[in-house]
């Protein structure tokens, strides 16, 4: 090799090192699109086969829910290739698959006639090996493939659950309403959607029962919550829409307890503004911000006037006209607990 | 005279195994509905409405009122801790026939000028309830003498809405137009209907309505 054949064959090299793409990616990327696609597909023949008993009128303030969609390989070799992808990437992430399941799966897909499908923002769908993913391709398919370029690889099948009331947004109407359904004998799947615990938790009107012993006396009231006791509730209750309850006694703070629900559970608590604290009657005194669970049919009594500062237990020497005595007993409205409907007697 | 029916119900959409006091029937070669309520501070009140549902569909030719006071006294014997409401709609080419006992909610929407106005409310049955809400005679029980009857011409769109005691004081006769005003001049389907009763009675849960939930809907169309 000549001097000028050196050089020449140095500044033909490019400095740029080629990565080959790897065989399980590129396997997805071809995949990638024909799964969105054919999933598609698939839910659009689960929308128009459901749509069809349905008037406009319900499907334009409904919306159907993918309950399953099951994705089937169609032969050996694609079987193979998925499920030792899915697999190869789940022992490094366990989240992959769901993860992998999301870029198929559409957020909303949407039918010519107004229909509307949700996809539960948990959902995943389900890879289920049928009898066409255990054959291999026949040497008539091969070929046939190989005139059209190439051949769909997985079938799709999704199922519906609904149609279901759409939410009214609570901007406009001031008030949220999601409604699923639970009967099965409006073909309505008995899927657990998470819009059940809201409504679930929306039912129940929780009361709790106050007895107040201050300087107006014994006093006992229902407040709905979410509740304001103090001094001077109203400005507060009326600012963030609490029920409120006044308590006339010297050493009682404006706002001294809030009562309020939480995921079903009835807490109370001391806000960040009330100067003076509580006692319980388990000699506990109460801390700023802390949420106390109020416990169902028992009383739990409070008495006011204790410095935050205080933590040993100490001896009132005022009466209720100085340290009021408050007394949270918790009703609600569920369903085990509301009033059965009575048996008619006769009248003597 | 032809008479087209279509009708659907959401049973005891309360998602609890125990409940399930409710229960609806439906005879379509006599076009006769019933919705029974049992007590429900009575074991086997479900049972009973059930079976009080099933033989109240049937025609019989004796007058309405013998033929309940029949079946009260069968009732008496068979279910005799229990009671039950009862809701009737009984439509045929003579007249539509509303019955109601107990202090479940009927209501009878009509829609006229050959379906072209909007649906009203023609007939809301009177409930037999004390100063408490409580029912004041339910069929099986000791009090059953008076059964409520209304007679409506067959003639143009009707849509008769049943619903037991808890989510019907929960919804409004506005509420109920509301709903029934997705329905047009046209046929809907049953599946129409189930999730009209199905939005109605999740509307009521979500009022705060703990009770046994149901809501039945009758859509008649006389021609």
């Amino acid at each position: 090799m000549g001097l000028i054949d050196f050089l020449k064959s140095n500044g033909s090299k490019p400095n740029i090192e080629q990565f080959k793409t790897r065989q399980t990616d590129a396997f997805v990327d071809s995949i990638l699109l024909e799964l969105k696609s054919v999933s598609a597909q698939a839910v659009k023949q689960a929308i128009e086969d459901r749509e069809t008993k349905y008037m406009k009128s319900v499907l334009e303030e409904s919306y159907f829910l993918l309950d399953s969609l099951v994705i089937s390989p169609k032969d050996r070799e694609v079987a193979k290739k998925f499920e030792e992808f899915l697999s190869t990437h789940e022992s490094v992430d366990t989240e992959f698959r769901k993860k992998f399941f999301q870029q198929i799966i559409q957020r909303e897909y949407r039918s010519s006639r107004g229909s509307s499908v949700r996809v539960p923002i948990d959902f995943e769908a389900t890879v289920q090996l049928g009898t066409d993913s255990l054959e291999s391709l026949t040497s008539e398919e091969g070929f046939q493939i190989a005139l059209k370029g190439r051949r769909i690889s997985f079938e799709v099948v999704a199922s519906l659950s609904g149609p279901f009331k759409r939410e009214i947004t609570s901007s406009r109407f001031g008030k949220a309403i999601s409604t699923p359904s639970t009967t099965e004998n409006q073909a309505f799947s008995q899927t657990d959607i998470s819009t059940r615990s809201h409504s679930k938790n929306t039912r129940s009107e929780t009361m709790v029962e106050i007895q107040v012993n201050d300087a107006l006396g014994n006093r006992k009231e229902l407040l709905k919550l979410p509740a304001l006791i103090g001094r001077d509730p109203t400005p507060f209750s009326n600012q963030f829409g609490l029920s409120s309850f006044k308590v006339s006694s010297t050493y009682v703070s404006r706002c001294q307890l809030v009562i309020l629900e939480i995921m079903g559970q009835v807490y109370y608590y001391l806000p960040d503004n009330a100067s003076l604290s509580c006692m319980r009657d388990d000699d506990l005194i109460l801390e700023k911000l802390k949420l106390y669970p109020l416990k169902h049919k028992v009383a739990t009594s409070l008495r006011t006037g204790i410095a935050s500062e205080i933590t040993n237990q100490i001896n009132f020497q005022g009466s209720h006209a100085d340290y009021a005595s408050i007394q949270l007993f918790l009703q609600d409205a569920s369903p085990e607990n509301h009033e059965d409907t009575p048996r008619p007697k006769a009248v003597a | 005279m032809s008479l087209r029916c279509v009708y659907a119900c959401a049973l005891n959409v309360n998602g609890n195994s125990k409940k399930g006091f409710d229960a609806f029937s439906a005879n379509l070669n006599l076009n006769i509905f019933t919705l029974c309520d049992g007590a429900n501070s009575c074991s086997g009140s479900g049972m009973a409405a059930e079976w009080l549902s099933q033989v109240m569909t049937t025609d019989e030719p004796q007058h309405l009122s013998d033929q309940l006071m029949a079946r009260h006294l069968e009732m008496c014997q068979k279910f005799p801790e229990t009671g039950s409401t009862l809701l009737r709609v009984k439509a045929s080419n003579q007249e539509l026939e509303l019955a109601s006992i107990g202090d479940s909610f009927l209501w009878l929407f009509h829609k006229s000028w050959r379906g072209f106005a909007p649906w009203k409310c023609v007939e809301t049955m009177p409930r037999d309830i004390d100063e408490n809400g409580h029912p004041t005679q339910l069929v099986g029980s000791e009090v059953c003498q008076t059964i409520h009857v209304r007679e409506h011409r067959p003639e143009g769109l009707y849509c008769a809405v049943m619903m037991s005691d808890g989510p019907g004081l929960k919804t409004t006769e506005e509420a109920l137009k509301k709903c029934l005003s997705m329905l047009g001049r046209n046929e809907p389907s049953d599946a129409d209907l189930a999730y009209l009763c199905n939005s109605l009675a999740i509307d009521a849960q979500n009022s705060g309505c703990t009770d046994d939930t149901s809501v039945a809907m009758i859509w008649l169309k006389f021609n």
